[in-house]
């Protein structure tokens, strides 16, 4: 029977939180739209030029070019290199097992301030310059422990007597991994790869650190922030980037239940 | 000189397996010897634990032998890789490959060996006609049910013509109905294909029906081997004799040994059994099987002769038989088993009874193991 005639204290409370976390990005969508370079109510009436403003400035789509470059190459590392750590992690009973899984999931909750410094320091003793590369490499670190807890969760779901079956078969372990595993776990894989690339193109800290000359988006945003009349802009560009991102988690989030969903019986 | 299928050398695995305290060794199997001829549906019958489903994964190399050897179709195979190995597992579970149609998931074997496309799709319509499965080639496996997916695990394997099929508890998620019918068809599939069958359960009534032979396993040790009706007629010892349909243990002193019958007193009274060679001294104190079906029950005291006293403490009326619990004199318990057959009259026998039981000598045995007192 439905009886929400008074909204329970708990539907309040989540109401309130909601509001909390999205009112801030509820309003800079709104002042996104607004005739004026300064943030304060009233609206002077409603404007696309901070959109259009966007597509010419030819150092913002540099470093949106850096940011996806960047996002590209160290997703797709990232998640290689985490599958092959789930693999490791869930298939093989080795020991030391709790160690090496405690060591990939650091980064987790090391500040990414502190890794980036040590990160430059480790570059400048390695001789490798600072370049979108380094901060490449950087992002791959921060992102490998998402891309393995993705794909290790979705190795988990399905029985691993597959790869016995496919290896009695005839197959050799590299058929095994080519035609059966990777094949059933390729929602995990593209989940795992959309979400490295989204750390990787709002990822501020270390980027500063380690892009040296070149500039990723959030770099450069932050640049802009010196100058007031930009604000307005750089708003509307951060309006843009959250959606997209927001989109592709969801779609990543989608992709990962998709595929936990259709092994079970 | 003909090879058998299967051969095992003092074949033994010890497993470590680590808690966070201490690493633990379970010895799984041990020094088993085994040779199975060609072509026949052999069984590895045990309880859970027993080492049987080890045994299985020896043969199919998924595991390696901590020591000892193993040979198939006379070859040695004990360092050879799963995928190199002339042999092919049903497994419990089916692991059929969710991403794959039925048609595909049967013609992995043949794919990844290379087999020409035309080539495959013929050997994959044989083998699904063989299981009576020709219309489901297209469906995905969630489509089908267990039964079906039983089948098409059988033909995934079957298709590669393996010197030897390995059967690991492939009916075990069926139900009671389905199992039966499965049994008789496993049955079927093998004397047709003649391939050597090597099946693994727990389920003595399904080694039973279905097998030549069968290797009885406790504690990673081989307790007998035979054909079925040797090992319910002559069990080797307690563990066959109870794990193999249901026995009757009775204790008693060994008066006397001659001629390969033993004398056995149990409380003042005297019966009969086989005596095997190897059976312990008279005097000692012994243990007589004998199958519940064996012993004739008659309702009056025996006057003198052989046959034991007892009282009828139990009727359990089961459909094709009633089950007497006979208390003897001496305390000791027995089931007797009686046909229900039409006019019969042992169905006059009522709770209470004085009853006496006795059975021909050569439907029980001694068992060859000193009782411990």
């Amino acid at each position: 029977m439905p009886k929400l005639k008074l909204p329970s204290a708990g539907a309040i409370y989540f109401i309130f939180v909601c509001a909390i976390l999205f009112a801030p990005i509820v309003l800079l969508v709104v002042f996104s739209f607004n005739n004026a370079t300064s943030l304060v109510f009233p609206l002077k009436g409603f404007t696309l030029k901070w959109y259009q403003s966007l597509g010419q400035n030819s150092e913002l789509l540099e470093a949106v070019r850096t940011s996806v470059l960047i996002g590209l190459g160290s997703s797709l590392l990232a998640t290689v290199l985490g599958s092959m750590g789930a693999i490791a992690i869930v298939r093989y009973n080795l020991p030391g097992r709790g160690v090496f899984l405690a060591v990939a999931a650091m980064p987790l909750v090391i500040p990414y301030v502190i890794l980036g410094v040590s990160l430059l320091i480790l570059l400048n003793e390695a001789g490798i310059p600072l370049s979108a590369f380094a901060a490449g490499l950087g992002h791959v670190i921060i992102s490998i422990p998402y891309a393995m807890l993705i794909v290790a969760s979705r190795l988990v779901g399905f029985p691993n007597n597959l790869e016995e079956a496919a290896m009695d078969l005839g197959a050799t372990y590299w058929q095994a991994l080519t035609r059966i595993t990777i094949p059933i776990i390729s929602p995990a894989l593209l989940a795992s790869f959309l979400l490295c690339f989204t750390i990787s193109f709002d990822e501020y800290a270390i980027a500063s650190f380690l892009v040296g000359t070149d500039t990723t988006l959030p770099v450069y945003l932050f640049s802009q922030l010196r100058f007031p009349t930009r604000l307005p802009m750089v708003i509307a560009l951060a309006a843009i980037v959250m959606t997209l991102t927001m989109t592709v988690m969801f779609f990543a989030e989608w992709l990962r239940r998709l595929g936990q969903t259709s092994t079970r019986k | 000189m003909t090879d058998f299928a299967v051969e095992l050398r003092n074949a033994t695995k010890i497993y470590a397996s680590r808690n966070r305290r201490s690493t633990e060794e379970v010895n799984a199997v041990k020094e088993m010897n085994l040779t199975i001829p060609p072509g026949t549906f052999f069984t590895l019958l045990g309880p859970s634990g027993c080492g049987k489903t080890t045994t299985l994964r020896l043969i199919a190399g998924f595991e390696t032998p901590t020591s000892g050897e193993v040979f198939i179709q006379g070859r040695a195979m004990t360092n050879v890789p799963p995928n190199k190995r002339p042999v092919n597992t049903v497994f419990q579970n089916y692991a059929l490959f969710p991403h794959m149609n039925v048609a595909r998931n049967v013609a992995f074997g043949l794919s990844v060996r290379r087999v020409p496309k035309a080539e495959q799709e013929r050997q994959v319509q044989d083998a699904l006609a063989l299981v009576l499965l020709s219309e489901m080639g297209r469906r995905m496996p969630t489509q089908l049910s267990g039964g079906q997916q039983q089948r098409v695990a059988l033909a995934r394997a079957l298709v590669n013509q393996p010197a030897v099929l390995l059967l690991d508890e492939p009916l075990g998620a069926l139900d009671l109905k389905l199992r039966k019918a499965m049994q008789l068809e496993l049955k079927h599939i093998q004397q047709k294909v003649g391939i050597t069958f090597i099946y693994v359960t727990h389920d003595q009534e399904e080694a039973l029906t279905m097998s030549d032979f069968i290797a009885v396993m406790n504690k990673g040790v081989i307790q007998q081997l035979g054909a079925p009706a040797d090992l319910y007629k002559k069990p080797a010892n307690r563990f066959v004799a109870d794990f193999i349909g249901e026995s009757n243990f009775i204790q008693g002193t060994l008066q006397s040994v001659n001629g390969g019958r033993g004398v056995l007193q149990v409380g003042s009274q005297l019966v009969s059994a086989v005596a095997e060679k190897e059976c312990p001294s008279a005097g000692s104190l012994v243990t007589a099987i004998i199958r519940p079906e064996k012993v004739v029950m008659t309702p009056a005291a025996a006057p003198g002769g052989e046959g034991l006293s007892g009282t009828v403490t139990d009727i359990v009326y089961i459909g094709t038989d009633t089950r007497y619990l006979v208390t003897l004199v001496s305390g000791q318990h027995v089931v007797v088993r009686v046909q229900n057959c039409s006019g019969a009259s042992a169905q006059e026998i009522a709770r209470g009874q004085p009853v006496s039981i006795g059975w021909a000598a050569e439907d029980a045995q001694i068992l060859n193991e000193p009782e411990a007192v």
